[in-house]
This record gives C-alpha cells, structure tokens and sequence, in this order.
C-alpha cells in the first residue's frame, strides 16, 4: 500500500503542484516522472502518468509526479510548450524537493528533453528514462504520416468526398495529396514536402555520453511507428549513440498515449526498466 | 496540506478525500480574506476534460479576487483521482456528492461542462444556481458526437478498417467498453446517463441557471432554446448564452494558461465571472 502526499515546490517560475507517492518501505532512492507538453498536467491522457506513478511506488521506489509551471494546479504562466525550450528547472526544483539520496528521472517527449537536461545539472541522478525523446531531425509530421500510410489507404483517403473537395479548393493540400501518392507509387525523386522541421534542442549525443561518463544509465523507449522513433534513426544514422545506451521499442504508436493498450504497455516497459536498474 | 499562495492573494488546498471504494482528489481555491460565496465545479468527461481544465482553474482563481471558494475535484477514474468502481455516472454523481458532504454553508453556485452539466444537475439543491456549459441535452447525440472520433482516429492511424461499421452507440452496448483515444468509454456511463435523461430535478421555482452554448455558429442550438423554454416554463430564471469555439473537444490539449482578451476562453471566463457575480449580488 503505497501513501500519497499532495505539495507544492517553490521554483523561479511560481510554486509547482507535485504528488509524493511513498511505498511501505521508502529505502533512499527516489523517481521524478515528468510528463509531455500534450497536457501539461501530471496525470497526463487517462491518468496514465498517475498510474505509472503508483505502480513504480508499488515496486518500492518512491516516485514524484508534477504540473509543469502554468498548467494544471501549478502556478505561474504559459503560453506554449517549445521542444527548443525545455523547462529544466522544473524539473531541478522537483528534484531538490524528494526526500531521497539518489534518484531515477523518467520523461515524456518534452518531458524527456527537460529531465535530460536536468540530470546533467544533479549528480544524484542515477538512471534516466527518456520515453519518446525528440531528436533535431528534418522528418516533418506530415512526412511520418504519409511513410505508415500505404497505397490504397491514401488512396480510399484521399478519395472520400469531403477530402476531395478540400483538396480541389486548397493547393498546398492538392500539393501534398499529389506528392504522397507520388512517394507511395515510388514516383517521387526527392522530398516533396518543404514544411519547416521542429525546431528541437540537440540534447542528444553529448549530454547522453556526459552521463554514461559519470555512471548514469540511461534507457531510451520508443513506439516504433511514432514520429520521435523515425527522428531517432534518422538523427543516429549520422550521429550514432554510445552503445551503453539501452533502447526499448514498444510495438506499434505510444506517443501521446492515445489508446489504452500503448498505456499500458509504457507502464509495463518503465517497470521492467525500473527493476533492471535496482 | 497547508494552503499555498498560488497567485497573489489567492491560496489553494488540496486533498485526497477518501470514500469507501477510493480517493477523491478535490482542490479548494479561496481568498486570503473572507469568503462571500462558492463555485462547485463537475467537470466533462475524458479528454474534454483535459481541454477544460485550465479553464476551471483560471476561472477559480479569477472568483477568489472576488471573493468566492471554488471547488474542484477529479472524479474516480480520472485525474488524480483513485480507479473509478465501474466507470458510470452514478460513481461520478457519488464523488460530487462526496466532495461538498460537510462543507461549511455558504452561498452555492455550481457549474457543469458537457457531461459534468449532467452531474452537476444530479448534485445540486435546487436552491442553488446552476450554469452549464455546453449542456449536454440529447444523451444518445452525445455519445455519438464523442464516439465518432474513433472514426476519425481510425483514419488518422491509417487504420481505417478497424473504424466501426455499425451505429456507434450500438457498438458501444454490444462491445461494453471502448478505447476512445485512450480513454475507457463504458456503456454503462450510457446506460446511467440515458436513465437519468429528462429526469434531473433541475427546474424549481425562482431557480437561476444558466446555459451557454459553446458552438462554432456561437449562437445557441435549438435544443438549448428548447430547454431554457421547458425551464421557463417551469419558473425558473434562466438565461441562455452562446460562445464561439471551434476547439474540437475530443482532439489536441490545451496546455497553456495565458488567453488573451479576444481568446474565446477569455470571453467565456468573463461571461461566466459576470453571470456568477450577478446572482451573487442579492446575497453579498
């Protein structure tokens, strides 16, 4: 039976709401989990952070979740979050608030970008969980999607009626519709699309390497059909990862955590994770 | 918990209160001085509820600069809250009720999106006002608005065979559960909901309530007007508001806590601070 303790941590941006959810037996190590922009709030889609939470605390390891600064019962102000502007003191102020000697940061997409960013600033930090962390990649959404989709699929899609109509008034629709059809027919010589790439902070490589220096371990998890994976191949056929990097690929699309089977699964790969680093 | 100062002049509580089948979370916004009234908030259902929240909160924090509490809660199955026991309404009418068991008497206004409306009118004295965002009104219209998403999100995952072929609502009954983008959609959330349909003692004499419409037309539907004559009728004061919004409910979040003047939720915020500061008028 693990206790829960609601609280609130002091930090520049205004006080942060953050949950304590403490096993039987607390031993000296703790884990913060940290969510993605998607909602901002520590419960994230279906409470699936709130229940990632209890089940690690169930395992004997302490876990903090929090409210990003100007989201959910948090205080302070948002207008957007920005993969080029992790909130890595956050995260260090929830850190510095956990009653334990080493800790594990987990991190959720811009969440992952923010822990990783602040596990080089903590020693204590042992082990880092980066589910869906985002690389610096040309790979556009648009790109992701049309690589899944296959032939006839974009075709009965883009044939329906109300597609159609759209794609006849709109020409950077017409445009797409045409070059991704084009790509599936093998038919395309090279990207058609120019949309702009996601602008990213390039945490990867060297702050990765700076903590497998000092002894951290550290996991990467993927879906494998979603955009952070493509970004990843892409980023490390150029700029491979030191091999003491685990990387764990969950079938099918985790990100944004948008059916209940890809939550679970999350929930059941950060477990393993967890225990294997014990 | 101690309270915090959240924003200046503005403290928040927060508790898990336990009930027999788990814990509610409920967060209590309220002035550093005194209190002249309070807001009770039933939140939507699912991933509106997600697109609402920070809505609830800004709207709390606004009233306590007025000088009323708000307060909020997550219902079981949601948020921060414990599992919910069965996923229906009934649970959701339970944690309401829960949530305001006991609080000290003060001026009660309530207010209720979508299906929180539904709760909300379940909970709430008919003594006390109520407001409604975007009411739900026709039940089955409802779920089939909300359960069309998995059509959309079957598309939008490439995966247009697994998009369902018969009624939505049908299929809802026939298979008890759904994953609607990550979200367990239970049919006897439907079910509870069908039955209290049309039966919720929401008029009584001289009660104020008002309905708000938030639509892309921002004009009220015909099924709103049509219950605010039912109201009427009834001899309550009723008065009907519409918002434009073209946020779907179902896709994306809305994570950020800035709006501007000309942002929809700014407008509807200040109707709602005004249409609360109205009633409260007669008692402060």
């Amino acid at each position: 039976m693990i206790k829960e303790e609601a609280y609130f941590v002091a930090s520049t941006e205004g006080p942060l709401f953050a949950v304590l959810a403490t096993p039987d037996s607390p031993g000296d190590r703790a884990m913060v989990l940290a969510g993605g922009g998607w909602t901002g709030s520590s419960s994230n889609r279906n409470s699936v952070l709130v229940r990632m939470a209890r089940e690690v605390a169930d395992t004997g390891l302490g876990t903090v979740r929090f409210d990003w600064h100007g989201t959910g019962e948090s205080g302070g102000t948002l207008d957007r979050f920005r993969l080029d502007q992790p909130f890595v003191d956050d995260v260090i102020a929830v850190a510095g608030s956990v009653p334990a000697t080493t800790l594990a940061l987990a991190g959720i997409c811009f969440g992952a970008l923010s822990v990783l960013g602040a596990a080089v600033a903590l020693p204590e930090v042992d082990h880092v969980v980066l589910i869906s962390l985002p690389f610096p990649s040309p790979i556009t959404k648009t790109d992701h999607k049309l690589d899944r989709l296959t032939l006839d699929t974009a075709i009965r899609m883009v044939t329906r009626p109300a597609v159609l109509r759209q794609v006849v008034t709109n020409r950077d629709l017409r445009t797409a519709a045409v070059a991704g059809v084009k790509r599936k027919m093998g038919l395309a010589r090279s990207r058609p699309l120019t949309l702009p790439a996601r602008s990213v902070t390039d945490l990867g490589v060297s702050t990765i390497t700076a903590l497998l220096e000092r002894g951290t371990r550290v996991d990467l998890v993927f879906g494998e059909q979603d955009l952070e994976y493509s970004t990843y191949l892409d980023y490390t056929a150029h700029t491979p990862l030191p091999p003491e990097v685990a990387v764990s690929i969950i079938p099918g699309d985790v990100s944004n955590f948008s059916t209940l089977e890809a939550q679970r699964r999350t929930i059941d790969t950060v477990l393993g994770l967890v225990n294997r680093a014990r | 918990m101690t309270p915090v100062v959240v924003t200046p002049g503005t403290a928040v509580e927060i508790a898990f209160t336990v009930t027999s089948r788990g814990r509610v979370f409920v967060v209590r916004t309220f002035p550093m001085g005194d209190v002249s009234g309070r807001l009770v908030v039933c939140a939507p259902f699912g991933a509106e509820a997600a697109r609402n929240y920070q809505r609830e909160v800004h709207l709390g924090r606004r009233l306590a600069a007025d000088g009323f509490e708000t307060i909020r809660f997550h219902y079981r199955g949601a948020g921060q809250s414990d599992p919910s026991p069965d996923g229906g309404i009934d649970a959701m009418i339970e944690d309401a009720a829960t949530t305001v068991d006991g609080l000290t008497p003060l001026p009660t206004f309530w207010l209720g999106t979508r299906l929180g409306g539904v709760v909300a009118a379940a909970v709430s004295p008919p003594s006390d006002a109520l407001m409604i965002w975007d009411p739900v009104i026709d039940v089955e219209g409802y779920f089939r608005e909300i359960l069309r998403a998995r059509v959309f999100s079957a598309f939008k995952h490439a995966k247009p065979d697994a998009a369902p072929r018969s009624d939505l609502v049908t299929d809802l009954v026939r298979l008890r559960r759904i994953d609607l983008l990550g979200y367990e959609v239970n049919a006897l959330l439907y079910e509870q909901t069908r039955r209290l349909e049309g039966t919720q003692p929401l008029s009584a004499p001289d009660r104020k309530i008002a309905l708000i419409d938030l639509n892309r037309r921002g004009e009220p539907r015909e099924e709103t007007l049509g219950l605010a004559s039912a109201l009427e009728a009834a001899g309550c004061r009723v008065r009907t508001e519409s918002v434009e919004f073209r946020e779907p409910w179902w896709y994306g979040a809305r994570a950020g806590s800035a709006a501007s003047t000309n942002d929809p939720t700014a407008r509807l915020l200040d109707l709602s601070r005004q249409v609360i500061l109205e009633w409260a008028e007669p008692t402060r």
